[in-house]
């Protein structure tokens, strides 16, 4: 008796010790990481919720290579810089089409970063639906998440859409490519990864990713706001997402799906009925200044009172800013020193200056109203020529946009701007596209006209012969260099012609497709997934 | 044990194998144990240099150093033992007369090797030309062959917007060049260290005092090093059944560094001899990074980038215990002891305004200089806790018996400022980039409960069983704990009677020993998962500080455990004219922890996810001899042989339904796959060169084959690497031409003639092969990039340029694809013998030293590293890779070199003399 009572309190005291080392190894707690459990607070989600934007605001992701992508791979850009050509790299391996031999490419710059921005967002909706952050009896409806849960929802999805959607186009063969859309789509997860055998899981179809994305967008049409409202919302929610720019992204999906009525239909869910824009253009002449210059938290991104900027990436100087001197925007587009006239002795072995600048293929394709076209007259410098008197069309005339910078470091040179990623402008040409097609012409004439006339030129009194034609040709000259181009010749099924490509010495430019134009589901414009992510997802298949 | 010093880093960390590298991703060091505080031995690192704790003692303070090899020996430590155990002892106060000792040496040291590179630029430049003219013939897109589409933007005049044009070199400057950039990066260094100490002792006290200085100047420029450290341990016994006393000790370190990467590295990469250290006007070259996109790298004259940058790191360590001893009955003694290491490193890296202007890329505020600002503090206080009984039980019988409990804990605080806009002078910058301040975090913890006891019979027969818990901080709730028994039988064989027979035998004994240790030297917070929201400027959106999201977590992540099975032999022979130890071990490590990189496209921050990977084994013998071969009154010789062969072997990787086999884990050109030792290598199989276009062949690997087995075979066909790199879908595991040697050893030698002793050290390896990165890079001409004068499979290209020898010159291709393959074609046998330590010395008579008063007196002269045998052409054969790499690098990469600094070649001359 007296050996089991003394066994029995030392068990218990053994018991007890161990319960207090118990205590004592989860005093351990670290004071710079916050532990997903421990996610509790509406200011937290915040966090987690910023987190999400700075991935995909990154300069090599959304406010860069994304929008470079799409020209580059297109035809209305040609090589400016020779070092561009001579030491290929990643982006110069897009424009020629040899980006299948750079394993990390292009766009692995842009994976990486968008994919951080995707995963902060399953992280925020895992939270919200572990229910764990609850605020019973908060007065404050700004810390109060019965109030706030909607919106960081609807932000959640929002951003995995704009994500997934990008991917789609970049990774995977496009919208119609097999009959059924079964073609492996992006490599993005749905859900964020919390163990070793969650890294295996294979690619969705392009169907299912446009399903998934369309989901995602219509729950966050549902659950945004419409605008930043101080009473409700906390500060850091001014350089986000509302309910506009949701729909703004659900046009440009079923664009791409050439969903013709859906897109219609979005599109006048996000403009409003009629020709008083929801997001009423900017004057002609203030293009460059409201557009394209603007920096920092603008009052009419997400206001009550707005203007044609849907969505834009904010920058606030002197806070990390993503469209900095050596961001691939500018590295790209933006010329920063003019030229000598030695230098522009022979334009085509330039070493220095933008990697790029307009083709004589837009030239010819967007053949301005060189005198009343305003953005022909202020959004592309046309300084730049061997002589004064070389006519513009000449190839020994050079075409730069102004619309990401110019100048040298100047904030209004376009370093530290904001990224503009959808404005109205874009959608009212979308929606006169889709009415066109649908013989909708006196629809689709107004809102090409909204967008001549913003732009100088005067009305159309009827429609052209061609009014699709007509309204192709306005998209390029309104859009060129904000990298539309090559998604939409693809959704449209028409092939990339080499373009300027053909000017390149010995055709090297184009030696990969053989200088023929490139259909628009050829594998020419499609990237391969990166290696390193097939080597840690057995699942995961290559495009071919 | 294989001990590899980080070569020529004055203060750098040594990296120990105990019996072969038993670990992945985990720290495969072992737990040094300081007068029984186990002290942080993870790099502490400034400037990217890994500190070494062992640096930090004096060695003149260190009475003992002990090594635990075996599971039966590490109870106390068991836990964390898996990678072995030292034990390092400093020295007490004797009894008798207070003693004086006195030291002082002084040395020089140099690289223990030059490579030679192309080092002219007319020829560099040249070699350029011709691989650019080869590119038509290889298939390669066409490139004229002028210096324009040859340099880094930055380089030549004439490229560059005319305000900053002036600072670039002309053509002419660049052929003419002849910059041995090597000369400006290597120095010889020097070092010299004074110590004293005193010590002192009674009947009921004991005093060991000392103080030392060291200051050193290591091979490269930009670094220095400095340690002052006092020492004071007591003990004191008022009553015979009380004892307390305190070990104290306390040292500061001053230790100056420029990255490695933008001295010596640079010098072996970006540095071109076409490059001019100074303009003719004497501005330096090539050295600012302008505000265009234009960048001009950095570093690429690395006289200038040392010129402008400062990195100060002032280490305060002080490493105490204080311990109470009772003995209150025969036999039972109950010991209480408490460790405080406490460890404050203050970092000031400065940028100034001529390395990072204003409007530089990269800049988070406006530039205009950086500074990083940085005080870091670890705190680990142990309390050690144990009873211990012995009793004699009649004649023949002994039995102890110990029991004990320990705690560890660490605390940790970090302030780390990095600022923009630097005023001249100042240390710190005004606009803030971005902070991350925490105090007093508790980084981790231990508990521990062992017990042990030892059975002997007439000291003939002995037996040791032991148990050990373990909790730590470092694992989920549910997996934190872990059980390691271990239990050991020797067996003094010479006791017997009928070993009396042989009288040649002295002592013979006999051991077995099996346990389990464990492993723990993980990330502290690496089971969770978890978001940062400080410290990352990059999740700044709208001007807002957003989270990121970190790391996974793992909950299932648990202790890594190693099975050790040991027998032994120790023997004395001949009148104990011959001594020696044979060890056969087993070691198996299962849930070997392992830092599983994501790779970039996963979205995490850290990349990577801890897991318990699967096992590895390593099996190996030991033998060491001492044997005194001659012995007379003025004349003697005793030689010291030890060699030993480690077998590694990964038996098990993780496996999923959906893998076809054992998952294969890759790190570089190395790989960890069951069957083959641990950083096997995986690259790709060089197949020489096409006759035709000079272009590099490659073998072809049968994808389907390796798809459904992992096993890695030839198609028979071969690939052109120089057009297309494919090496990710043709690496081949390597067989026998493993990173690990067959065998290692010493060899050391004393002789004595009269006052005079004579010793030689050899230490040799054979049969590991080297994987020269450096080399690969070195080997193909590219924008910017130094050549080696010898390239494998082409020869020496200087002189090829200098003979049009177009035969040689053909395989070299400008921007070759087969750059960025890691291949055989660089893997070299990296066997070797070194004279690591000749040391010649004089010891004056006892008698003669009485009669100056003196009780002791000996100066002499010490050489390291002094000669050196191998075939490996590149900078040394003894790789060392972990000055600030990774420990997964470190393990899994034993025989990766990347331009790593060869040991240093040191010659030192001291004095020591008591009284």
């Amino acid at each position: 008796m007296t050996t089991r009572l003394i066994l029995t309190c030392l068990l218990l005291a053994l018991l007890t010790g161990l319960t207090g080392c118990e205590k004592y190894l989860d005093d351990v707690s670290s004071k710079t990481l916050i532990q997903a459990e421990n996610v509790r607070t509406v200011q937290e989600l915040e966090i987690l919720t910023t987190g999400a934007y700075s991935g995909i605001a990154r300069n090599v992701a959304f406010s860069g290579n994304a929008l470079a992508i799409g020209e580059l791979f297109g035809d209305l850009v040609g090589i400016n810089n020779a070092n561009y050509r001579n030491n290929p790299g990643r982006s110069s391996r897009v424009y020629t089409y040899t980006h299948r031999e750079e394993d990390y490419g292009f766009q692995a710059e842009f994976l990486q970063w968008s994919t951080f921005g995707l995963t902060n967002a399953n992280n925020v909706l895992e939270i919200l639906r572990s229910g764990q952050v609850q605020t019973p009896g908060e007065a404050n409806p700004r810390l109060d998440i019965a109030r706030q849960r909607d919106r960081f929802e609807g932000e959640a999805r929002f951003v995995r859409a704009m994500c997934v959607f990008e991917q789609t186009r970049l990774l995977a063969y496009p919208w119609g490519h097999t009959p059924d859309n079964s073609q492996p789509g992006p490599i993005a997860s749905f859900q964020s990864l919390a163990a070793f055998s969650d890294l295996a899981y294979p690619r969705l179809s392009v169907k299912v990713a446009y399903d998934s994305v369309l989901t995602d967008l219509r729950r966050a049409e549902r659950l945004l706001p419409e605008n930043y409202d101080p009473a409700l919302h906390l500060p850091d929610y001014q350089p986000r997402a509302n309910k506009y720019a949701a729909l703004a992204l659900m046009a440009r999906v079923y664009a791409q799906q050439d969903n013709v009525d859906s897109c219609l239909a979005v599109c006048n869910r996000l403009l409003g009925a009629g020709s008083s824009y929801r997001f009423p253009l900017v004057a002609g002449n203030q293009m460059l200044a409201q557009l394209f210059q603007r920096s920092g938290i603008t009052a009419t991104t997400n206001s009550p009172t707005r203007d044609e900027v849907i969505f834009e990436l904010v920058n606030v100087p002197g806070r990390n800013v993503q469209t900095n001197n050596a961001a691939n925007l500018r590295v790209h587009y933006a010329l920063q020193t003019p030229y000598t006239p030695a230098q522009l002795a022979n334009v085509n072995t330039l070493t220095s200056g933008p990697n790029v600048r307009m083709s004589q293929w837009f030239k010819t394709l967007a053949s301005f109203d060189r005198t009343r076209d305003l953005r022909y007259r202020t959004l592309i410098d046309t300084t730049q020529a061997t002589t004064a008197a070389t006519l513009w069309s000449s190839p020994n005339r050079l075409w730069f946009t102004r619309k990401w910078g110019t100048g040298t470091t100047a904030p209004a040179s376009g370093v530290n701007t904001n990224v503009v990623q959808y404005r109205s402008a874009e959608f009212i040409l979308l929606r006169a596209e889709m009415n066109a097609r649908k013989s909708n012409t006196a629809a689709a004439l107004s809102d090409l006209n909204a967008i001549r006339q913003r732009a100088g030129l005067p009305a159309l009194t009827t429609a052209p012969a061609d009014l699709a034609g007509e309204i192709k040709t306005e998209r390029v000259r309104e859009l060129v260099a904000e990298g539309q181009r090559t998604y939409d010749l693809k959704r449209r099924k028409e092939a990339i012609d080499p373009a300027d490509r053909l000017l390149s010495p010995g055709n090297v430019d184009c030696a990969a497709t053989g200088c023929i134009p490139v259909p628009w589901n050829s594998r020419f414009t499609v990237f391969l997934v990166p290696q390193t992510y097939l080597d840690r997802n057995p699942l995961a298949v290559q495009n071919d | 044990m294989q001990i590899t010093q980080a070569g020529g880093t004055p203060g750098g960390a040594v990296r120990i194998n105990v019996r072969g590298v038993a670990s992945i991703n985990s720290n495969s060091q072992p737990l040094i144990v300081i007068d029984g505080v186990p002290v942080l031995s993870a790099a502490f690192g400034a400037g990217g240099v890994a500190m070494n704790p062992l640096a930090e003692i004096n060695p003149n303070d260190i009475a003992s150093m002990e090594i635990l090899k075996d599971a039966s020996a590490s109870v106390l430590f068991g836990s964390r033992a898996a990678n072995g155990v030292i034990l390092i002892t400093t020295k007490k106060g004797t009894s008798g007369k207070p003693k004086f000792d006195v030291s002082y040496e002084q040395g020089v040291s140099s690289a223990t090797n030059r490579v030679d590179f192309v080092d002219n630029g007319a020829d560099l430049l040249n070699i350029y030309k011709q691989s650019a003219r080869n590119n038509t013939l290889s298939g390669l897109t066409p490139l004229a062959p002028n210096l324009r589409n040859l340099l880094p933007t930055g380089i030549l005049q004439g490229t560059l917007a005319p305000g900053i044009d002036s600072q670039l070199a002309d053509s002419t400057t660049l052929y003419n060049s002849r910059t041995n950039w090597l000369d400006q990066v290597l120095r010889q260094g020097r070092y010299r260290q004074a110590s004293v100490s005193a010590s002192v002792g009674g009947k009921k006290f004991s005093l060991y005092g000392s103080g030392s200085f060291r200051d050193e100047d290591g091979i490269v420029i930009g670094q220095s090093f400095q340690r002052v450290s006092g020492r004071l341990n007591a003990s004191f016994t008022p009553v015979s059944w009380l004892q307390a006393g305190v070990n104290l000790s306390a040292n500061g370190i001053d230790n100056q560094t420029v990255p490695l990467g933008r001295t010596y590295q640079s010098a072996l990469s970006s540095s071109l001899p076409a490059y001019p250290v100074q303009l003719a006007n004497g501005a330096f070259f090539n050295g600012i990074a302008n505000g265009t996109n234009n960048t001009i790298g950095l570093g690429t004259n690395p006289v200038f980038y040392r010129n402008n940058y400062y990195n100060l790191a002032h280490t305060f360590r002080s490493t105490n215990t204080a311990f109470l001893q009772l003995k209150p009955v025969a036999g039972l003694t109950i010991r209480s002891e408490v460790g405080l290491d406490y460890q404050r490193t203050k970092n000031d890296e400065l940028q100034n305004q001529t390395l990072f202007p204003a409007g530089i890329n990269g800049a988070e505020q406006g530039g205009n200089g950086r500074a990083v600002n940085q005080v870091v503090t670890n705190q680990t206080v142990n309390f050690n806790n144990t009873v211990e009984y012995a009793r004699t039980l009649g004649k023949n019988h002994s039995l102890k018996i110990l029991a004990g409990n320990s705690t560890q804990s660490t605390l940790s605080s970090n302030a780390n400022y990095i600022t923009e806009n630097v005023p001249d002078g100042a240390s710190r910058g005004t606009d803030t980039a971005r902070s991350v301040v925490f105090d007093r975090q508790l980084s981790f913890r231990f508990v521990s409960f062992f017990g042990r006891a030892n059975y002997a019979y007439k000291d003939r027969y002995l037996a040791e069983v032991s148990l050990r818990t373990d909790g730590s901080s470092r694992f989920g709730p549910g997996k934190r704990w872990a059980t390691f028994p271990s239990v050991s039988v020797g067996w003094v064989v010479s006791d017997e009677a009928f070993m009396q027979a042989i009288p040649a035998v002295n002592f013979l004994k006999l051991r077995a020993s099996y346990g389990l240790t464990g492993n723990a030297e993980i990330g502290n917070f690496a089971w969770q998962r978890v978001f940062t929201y400080v410290g990352y400027n990059a999740a700044i959106y709208g001007g807002v500080q957003g989270g990121q999201f970190t790391s996974l977590g793992n909950q299932d992540l648990s202790w890594e455990s190693t099975r050790q099975t040991n027998l032994g032999l120790d023997f004395r022979l001949l009148g104990n004219r011959i001594s020696g130890t044979v060890d056969f071990y087993n070691k198996v490590s299962d849930g070997l922890l392992l830092d599983y990189s994501l790779g970039p496209l996963f979205g995490t921050i850290n990349n990577v996810i801890t897991i318990n990977l699967g096992s590895v084994r390593n099996r190996g013998v030991e033998f060491s001899f001492n044997t005194r071969n001659i012995e007379t009154k003025r004349f003697s010789w005793e030689t010291n042989f030890n060699i030993a062969r480690n077998e590694n072997r990964v038996l098990s990787t993780y496996t999923a339904s959906f893998l076809n086999s054992p998952f294969q884990f890759i790190n570089g050109p190395n790989i960890a796959t069951p069957g083959y030792p641990l950083g096997n290598y995986f690259m790709a199989q060089f197949a020489g060169f096409d006759p035709q276009t000079g272009n590099e062949l490659f073998y072809e690997r049968d994808r389907s084959v390796f798809a459904n087995t992992g096993e890695t075979v030839r198609t028979g066909n071969l690939w052109d690497g120089t057009v297309n790199n494919q090496a990710g879908n043709n690496n081949f595991i390597i067989q026998d031409r493993t990173p690990y040697p067959v065998f290692f050893g010493g060899l050391n030698n004393t002789f004595r003639f009269g006052p005079i002793d004579v010793s030689a050290l050899i230490y040799f390896q054979q049969g590991n092969w080297i994987y020269d990165q450096g080399e690969r890079a070195q080997s193909y001409p590219f924008t910017g990039q130094t050549l080696r004068r010898t390239i494998p499979g082409v020869g020496n290209v200087q002189a090829a340029v200098g003979q049009n020898d177009n035969a040689a010159l053909n395989r070299l291709v400008w921007s070759s694809n087969a750059r960025t393959i890691e291949s055989t074609r660089f893997l070299h046998d990296g066997s070797f013998a070194r004279l690591k330590n000749v040391q010649i010395g004089y010891t004056l008579p006892y008698e003669v030293a009485k009669k100056i008063r003196m009780r002791s007196l000996r100066i002499y002269a010490t050489g390291q590293n002094l000669l050196t045998f191998t075939k490996f052409r590149g900078w040394d054969p003894e790789v060392f890779r972990n000055g600030g790499a990774s420990d997964a690098q470190a393990n899994l990469g034993p025989g990766l070199t990347n331009n790593d600094l060869p040991q240093v070649r040191t010659i030192v001359f001291g004095i020591n003399f008591g009284f």
